[in-house]
């Protein structure tokens, strides 16, 4: 299957790139996407950092799962930083 | 003790009368209780508003009152604590509002040697006040009278003092415009609730102010070490590095991402376009950083315009919120015409969230042939067009036309326009929602149920469910929001005895613990010492709003959410399917503030909270 993956606000500045498509196997989990981006692409998410979230087809995966949640071919992936304001 | 021989620390200890019916002054001592029960700023303003302005007071009649506040804190080299409040009875409500700005108006005030000023009558030509140190003049205003904010405040500096700090009324507040808001001569606006019509009504143009005192700290040494921890506190929040950069649109696109930033009057379809919103693009147009007196956070920018109609101007940028209700709301995309209908926004002095919600309801209307080109004297309102909103803001501003309905706001239009309009109007109390659907986010959207202004984002930021601090709340469930709504409530009124900006205090670079320390510090009030105590006077000072606007006859009825935000499930991800469940976040909310079922305090509460009076004069036993 086939996952993008977008860098949304300052984490498209940071790791140089807007987004990019993943080829992985059925079912594989947003932990293990997260590992394969910081072995593969040296991209490397602070879960720690409360000023980034991740976003799985527009839901903060804490809500949906959490880093075990499968992904299905075409999901997105968004990882982004989380600010207050407005 | 905080007062020794008359001299106060943090505090200048006195409050500045204004009357402007017979164009005299007086100065009060600050009133000892007033400043160990309500702390500063939003507290003060309620107590006063609270004890002076009785219940049914025209709010655009010489009766109703303008309280403007500042803190104990407010300039000292406390960060982020020189905004400055103004509060009133609403003409645009009816009820009780509180509207903050930023800027350095502020910290001059309290220079001058005030802690508040109260305005009360209203004068029969137009006036400014000119506030020197003690010196006090009412002065004419019949030439700046119809000014732009921008052109007052050339005149006005020339006449008094190049130095000095304005906060004034534009073209719109002269005409009464209930959506108008007050602003700085640094283009800073205490936009909500119609404080500008108030200014008008008084036939107040201007107050200017200069001085030249400084607050005196209780204890330097450990005032400087909780300014000190407060730095390291910002340093270490990564958010804060993003507002550096490029302020509140450092969200716009993510939280559209959210499910926020509604579009299209909150019938949240997507929004073509959506891209031009990214920090990339927004981020193209900044040519200058700027801030507010003593904060190291500097989130103003100036965008320029280099394209299209509008090439050549430079101006505050829209922050936020006015790219959503000049932008999303209206389904245009076009950064160039936001910041120009911005600009017109800062210089006739209109609220943009307002301004903006009410062109996105006249769209719709135009849209569903509710009204048609004989209303609009021929003006096209279609989503996504650019030269509408530039020139319905001018119409709003000047009440011209279909302008003289809409600056009435929502509801008001609604009920004057009739045929099943009040369906599209979006507002809570009559005050128009912000940038954030309640279906996405439900205790953000318990606030702007439960808030005492109307909906507003200011007065209780849901940061559990939107960033996830002090704890990971998900946003669509409704478990446990009352008691999230009532701690962002109270924390909030608590910060805003200060002055403090709510985006460091959000994002917890600001938490009431640190908070304490800063006052205790530069007061010397034992009482302040302890963070319970703050959070203790937050919740005070919600609760006597709350009574304030019960006593205008205000209940659970007006606790409420427009049709579309209860009734239509939201269409796009990631809240797909959603509405907001009033009567179940309600009934939390209502168990959380300890208040009966209609919503109103009960003598016990008000009594545990030092406000037995408040009881009394409700009649609540």
């Amino acid at each position: 299957m086939r996952v993008r993956v977008k860098f949304a606000g300052d984490m498209h500045k940071k790791f140089g790139m807007a987004d990019l498509w993943l080829s992985l196997s059925d079912e594989t989990t947003v932990k293990e996407v997260l590992a394969k981006l910081e072995k593969e692409k040296g991209i490397k998410i602070n879960l720690e950092d409360t000023s980034i979230v991740v976003l799985v087809n527009g839901r903060r995966v804490e809500f949906i799962g959490g880093l075990n949640t499968r992904l299905k071919d075409m999901d997105e992936v968004v990882v982004m930083p989380i600010i207050a304001g407005g | 003790m905080g007062q020794e021989s008359n001299s106060w620390f943090g505090y200048m200890g006195q409050v500045l009368r204004i009357n402007l019916t017979n164009c005299k002054c007086s100065v009060e001592p600050l009133k000892k209780d007033l400043a160990e029960n309500f702390i500063g700023g939003r507290g003060f303003g309620i107590k006063i508003l609270f004890d002076e302005v009785p219940k049914g007071v025209d709010p655009l009649g010489p009766s109703n009152k303008l309280v403007f506040t500042i803190g104990p804190l407010t300039g000292t080299k406390t960060q982020s604590a020189s905004r400055w409040i103004a509060q009133f009875k609403s003409p645009l409500t009816n009820a009780y509002c509180r509207s903050v700005a930023g800027g350095f108006f502020g910290a001059e005030l309290k220079f001058a040697g005030y802690d508040a000023i109260i305005v009360e009558g209203c004068s029969e030509k137009p006036v400014y006040v000119w506030i020197n140190d003690e010196k006090v003049e009412f002065r004419d205003a019949a030439d700046v009278w119809g000014m732009t904010t921008l052109a007052t405040r050339e005149f006005l500096l020339d006449e008094t003092d190049k130095r000095a700090r304005i906060a004034m009324i534009g073209p719109a507040g002269e005409r009464l415009v209930k959506i108008s808001a007050i602003v700085t001569d640094d283009m800073r606006t205490a936009s909500r609730g119609g404080g500008g019509a108030v200014m008008g009504s008084k036939n107040l143009k201007a107050i200017v102010v200069k001085g030249s005192k400084k607050p005196a700290i209780h204890d330097e040494n450990a005032f400087d070490d909780a300014v000190k921890e407060q730095i390291e506190a910002y340093r270490q929040t990564p958010a804060l590095e993003h507002f550096r950069n490029l302020g509140t649109d450092s969200i716009v696109y993510l939280f559209y991402t959210l499910g926020n930033f509604p579009t299209y009057n909150f019938k949240q379809l997507p929004l073509e376009g959506v891209h031009r919103f990214t920090p990339e693009v927004l981020a193209s147009y900044v040519v200058k950083h700027n801030g507010c007196y003593s904060c190291m956070i500097r989130c103003w920018k100036t965008f320029k315009l280099t394209k299209g109609p509008y090439a050549g101007v430079a101006w505050d940028f829209p922050e936020y919120e006015t790219h959503w209700s000049y932008g999303g709301a209206l389904g245009n995309c076009n950064i160039e015409s936001i910041t120009y209908a911005n600009m017109l926004s800062d210089l006739y002095g209109l609220d943009t969230i307002s301004t903006g919600v009410a062109i996105a309801f006249a769209t719709e209307l135009y849209e569903k042939g509710i009204i048609g080109k004989s209303e609009t004297d021929g003006l096209e309102l279609k989503w996504g067009d650019p030269e509408a909103l530039v020139e319905l803001v001018k119409r709003i501003a000047l009440r011209i036309g279909i302008g003289n309905i809409l600056g009435e706001g929502v509801k008001r239009a609604a009920e004057a326009i009739g045929r099943g309009a009040e369906k599209y109007a979006i507002h809570v109390k009559g005050l128009e929602l912000p940038a954030y659907d309640p279906r996405s986010v439900k205790a953000h959207g318990l606030n702007f149920a439960t808030s005492t202004i109307g909906a507003s984002h200011c007065t209780g930021w849901s940061k559990f469910e939107i960033l996830g601090i002090p704890k990971k709340v998900d946003p669509l469930t409704t478990e446990g929001k009352g008691e999230i709504t009532k701690y962002v409530q109270d924390e909030t009124a608590a910060a805003e005895t200060a002055v403090f900006c709510t985006f460091p205090l959000t994002n917890e670079a600001i938490t009431l613990n640190l908070y304490s320390k800063l006052l205790y510090a530069a007061t010397g009030i034992e009482k302040f010492k302890d963070p319970k105590y703050l959070w203790l006077v937050g919740e005070r000072i919600f609760n006597l709003e709350k009574a304030f606007i019960a006593r205008e006859g205000f209940d659970i009825s007006q606790d409420t959410m427009p049709e579309r935000i209860l009734k239509e499930p939201v269409p796009r991800e990631p809240s797909k399917g959603q509405v907001f469940e009033l009567d179940i976040l309600l009934r939390d909310y209502y168990k959380a503030r300890g208040w009966n079922e209609r919503g109103i305090p009960t003598k016990e509460k008000l009594e545990e909270l030092g406000l037995a009076e408040a009881a009394k004069e409700l009649g609540i036993t």
